[in-house]
């Protein structure tokens, strides 16, 4: 587990880039679960509206398969690998605070099927060591530049 | 003739003189700031000034000058407020006139020339006490003493209810200033001084009652000094050189004094904006300054009367005098003045900390750019454009929040400020499977465009009327297309951040895609874009006709493409400020709500002009949205006080604020954009 100040991020979990902090979880026969990780969540504030792609839509790496929006943010959930959406999380969508509450849990929000997963993959952040360096530099960027919405919570 | 002391019967005219001449050197000094503002040149102004005077009906001409004088909308703002600002005014006009009218026709002064008269003109009461007689004395001298006096009450009742309303009964929203003080010194002071060397003149002089009576104020003072039997000869020559003394600081503080001086230029704005609006003028580069010649009077022509802020959404919430129009227009006629007058290097001017800096940035942004103190501005200065002009400034200083720089870095890698593929601008669409997208997708050529904008497009909270609009254009049979990725922001976050060049790249690649399309017609939902086509991108695009979609709308209900089967509901409309009071799009929205059966149609109180932002414009999101939700979550209770079951609003960001105030606050109210209130009365056509 890779963990800075208030973030947690599971180290088994791959993360897509500095920008979109989404965490995705590989799962059998090239399946990947996807959701905002705690770094990603804590940026954006209290998310307030989701809306992802309907099942059988194409996710596109980097591009948005959803949009949400939180009390200071406004913008895409992008894919981190290429594939069909499987499934939506109707749970979330209907109650987005999920994504604030469980991150890694039941605020997930797409499952894609992935065929060509591990070369999707390669350039996603993982491995504990790896994370915690990725997790600190950019905490301590959006710290200075005041991107957090939320202040640290303190233990 | 003068009299027997020619030192002392010259003295109140000499120091009047310099008193002017100072006055003089002050207004080089403010004209110096004036000549470089950008735009026209004086000859331009001077040449448009006649060509709008002899355009116009004569009537709005004199209207205007006389409005400027009389303040309607001070009257209709605050009673107290109007009569005292109109007794200054024109009583202070008066007592001009009265005066130099008596001076030059006094023998008194006969050997002095017209040029000099003008000096010893404010004094004539001093000459003329003294040699008055019952032979000499006729109805004539009887009207200027009793005008002079009279004028001088006014004056007087002004400058104490101006005293009244701030030390008493505390209305200003602003705090009193070194220049506040100054003003009602002096104002009062020489009047007041006047009226008391009147008095003394009156009893050194020995003036018979009969005649003393006819300047009331004075022989009133007289007869309470009196009883203090002071030998008065020995006083009036003193009483007289004090009041002199004043009205040489009096005058010489006006170009220095921001309350003083505004005396001069607020009228001037007044006409300029009653005759003319003027567009805004994005700053370039090698403009010395972000601002227009005109929006440098309305700088100057602001008073801080506080008007702006007893109508400002954000003051509501913050009270931070500072950032409403008022406070940044005067932190700013100070600053331009210390940085661009002809004495600012003759002045020790330390320039201002950079914290200062950032926080008059944040104060400058602090502002939704609703625009409603430039509807009850009684100067009339047109607020938006100014505070579009600061922030310029901002950027140009490189204080601007750094929200500014991510949202310009968004645009240039995304073509949006929401830093959203561009290439998914259309996923919203992806939720409709009653409108075949071949009906709206790749199209070479259309009649009609469907502009979404960026917050309809890509925010999941109101990408609804997005829906809405798609359904009700397809089902009206109307030839229509998007444009997809190809549809870039139209330019407003970047105008209202202050970047006054950094957008017009995407005015250009979206003109280039209507021109391609060939369309008649370009529809919005989003009050913004249309607001920002109205005005920047007419130009471009002159044959093309820009509809707001309730207009639009309007349009297919008139032609009968759009049937109703009814609907239950008291229903209200929220004017958005970028269609309302930006565009003068009233009427559109309520006549097609009106159109619906069953909807029992309530308007709001603050409705129109004075409408209540939803806090969503301005940019203010960016930098604070807090405050924004603030000011959402009291427009909300505004619609709770109606007791209306739908508020319909007419822009997306609207929606966005008003939606997520109500479920912040749980309130029962519903929000509905104009196209789906329309969609969900509509009659499916089959």
């Amino acid at each position: 587990m890779a963990k800075y100040k208030d973030v947690e991020m599971p180290a088994d979990l791959y993360y897509y880039n500095s920008d979109n902090h989404i965490w995705a979880k590989v799962e059998e026969g090239n399946k990947v679960r996807c959701g905002i990780d705690q770094f990603g969540q804590k940026a954006a504030g209290t998310v307030a509206y989701v809306k992802v792609k309907p099942v059988g839509g194409q996710a596109i790496k980097g591009r948005a398969l959803g949009s949400i929006e939180a009390g200071k943010y406004i913008g895409p959930v992008k894919s981190p690998v290429n594939g069909t959406i499987l499934e939506v999380n109707q749970e979330v969508i209907s109650n987005p605070n999920l994504i604030n509450t469980d991150s890694y849990g039941k605020g997930w929000l797409v499952l894609i099927d992935a065929p060509e997963l591990q070369e999707d993959i390669k350039d996603l952040k993982h491995g504990e060591e790896e994370v915690q360096k990725w997790l600190e530099a950019d905490y301590k960027k959006y710290e200075n530049e005041g991107l957090f919405a939320e202040a640290e919570k303190k233990e | 003739m003068l009299g027997e002391y020619p030192f002392f019967d010259s003295f109140c005219a000499a120091v009047f003189m310099v008193g002017t001449f100072v006055f003089i050197l002050g207004l080089i000094n403010n004209l110096s700031v004036l000549r470089k503002g950008n735009g026209r040149g004086l000859k331009q102004i001077i040449k448009e000034a006649f060509g709008i005077l002899f355009s116009l009906k004569i009537t709005r001409v004199i209207g205007a000058i006389v409005d400027s004088f009389i303040h309607r909308r001070l009257f209709k703002e605050n009673l107290l407020r109007g009569l005292a600002m109109v007794s200054i005014i024109i009583s202070y006009i008066g007592i001009i006139l009265v005066n130099h009218i008596k001076a030059a026709g006094m023998p008194e002064l006969s050997n002095i020339s017209h040029f000099g008269l003008f000096f010893y003109a404010p004094f004539s009461d001093f000459y003329f006490l003294r040699t008055v007689s019952p032979a000499t004395f006729n109805s004539t001298q009887s009207l200027y003493a009793l005008l002079n006096d009279g004028f001088g009450l006014f004056i007087l009742c002004g400058v104490g209810i101006l005293i009244y309303r701030r030390f008493i009964k505390r209305e200003y929203a602003f705090r009193m200033k070194k220049d506040d003080v100054l003003a009602i010194i002096l104002l009062g002071g020489w009047f007041t001084l006047h009226f008391v060397a009147a008095a003394v003149t009156i009893l050194a002089f020995n003036v018979p009652d009969k005649i003393a009576h006819h300047w009331f104020m004075a022989y009133g003072i007289s007869r309470v000094i009196a009883p203090l039997g002071l030998h008065w000869p020995d006083f009036y020559i003193m009483v007289w050189s004090l009041a002199g003394i004043f009205l040489a600081t009096l005058v010489g503080s006006i170009p220095f004094n921001r309350k003083l001086w505004h005396i001069i230029t607020a009228p001037i704005a007044m006409v300029l904006n009653s005759l003319s609006e003027e567009r805004h003028i994005f700053s370039k580069l090698e403009d010395e300054m972000p601002f227009s010649k005109r929006q440098l009077v309305e700088i100057d022509g602001c008073v801080k009367c506080g008007i702006c802020a007893d109508h400002c959404v954000a003051y509501e919430h913050t009270h931070d005098e500072h950032s409403v129009s008022g406070g940044v227009i005067s932190s700013y006629g100070v600053r331009l003045r210390q940085k661009y007058g002809f004495f600012s290097s003759l002045i020790d001017y330390e320039p201002p900390t950079k914290d200062g800096q950032e926080l008059f940035a944040t104060q400058i942004y602090t502002c939704t750019l609703c625009g409603r103190c430039k509807e009850v501005c009684p100067v009339k200065i047109n607020t938006r454009s100014l505070r579009v002009s600061m922030r310029e400034d901002a950027v140009r200083e490189k204080i601007a929040p750094n929200a500014v720089n991510i949202a310009l870095e968004a645009a240039k890698k995304e073509h949006n400020v929401l830093n959203y593929p561009n290439a998914d601008r259309l996923m919203w669409a992806e939720f409709i499977d009653d409108v075949p997208p071949a009906s709206y997708l790749n199209k070479k050529k259309t009649d009609v465009i469907y502009f979404v904008g960026c917050m309809t497009s890509f925010s999941p909270a109101i990408s609804s009327i997005a829906e809405a609009n798609l359904k009700l254009l397809y089902q009206a049979g109307e030839d229509f297309a998007l444009l997809g990725e190809d549809e870039w922001c139209c330019g407003f976050p970047l105008i209202v951040a202050g970047l006054a060049q950094e957008w017009q790249w995407l005015r250009d690649k979206n003109v280039e895609t209507i021109k391609k399309m060939q369309a008649k017609q370009v529809v919005f939902n989003c009050a913004s874009c249309y607001h920002t086509f109205k005005h920047e991108y007419q130009e471009h695009l002159p044959d093309v006709e820009f509809l707001h979609n309730s207009e639009y709308i309007q349009r297919l209900v008139a032609n009968k493409k759009v049937g109703f089967k009814g609907m239950k509901g008291k229903v209200a409309y929220h004017d958005p400020c970028d269609l309302g009071r930006g565009c003068g799009v009233y009427e559109p929205p309520r006549r097609v709500i009106k159109e619906i059966p069953g909807i029992e149609y309530v308007e709001l109180p603050l409705n129109r002009k004075y409408s209540t932002c939803c806090g969503g414009g301005g940019d203010l999101e960016m930098v604070n949205a807090d405050l924004v939700n603030k000011i959402a979550g009291t427009l909300v209770e505004e619609f709770e006080q109606t007791r209306v079951d739908i508020v319909t609003t007419a822009c997306g960001q609207c929606k966005r604020m008003i939606q997520n105030a109500i479920k912040v606050k749980g309130s029962k109210v519903k929000v509905m954009d104009m196209a789906e209130l329309m969609l969900a009365a509509a009659m499916e056509r089959k």
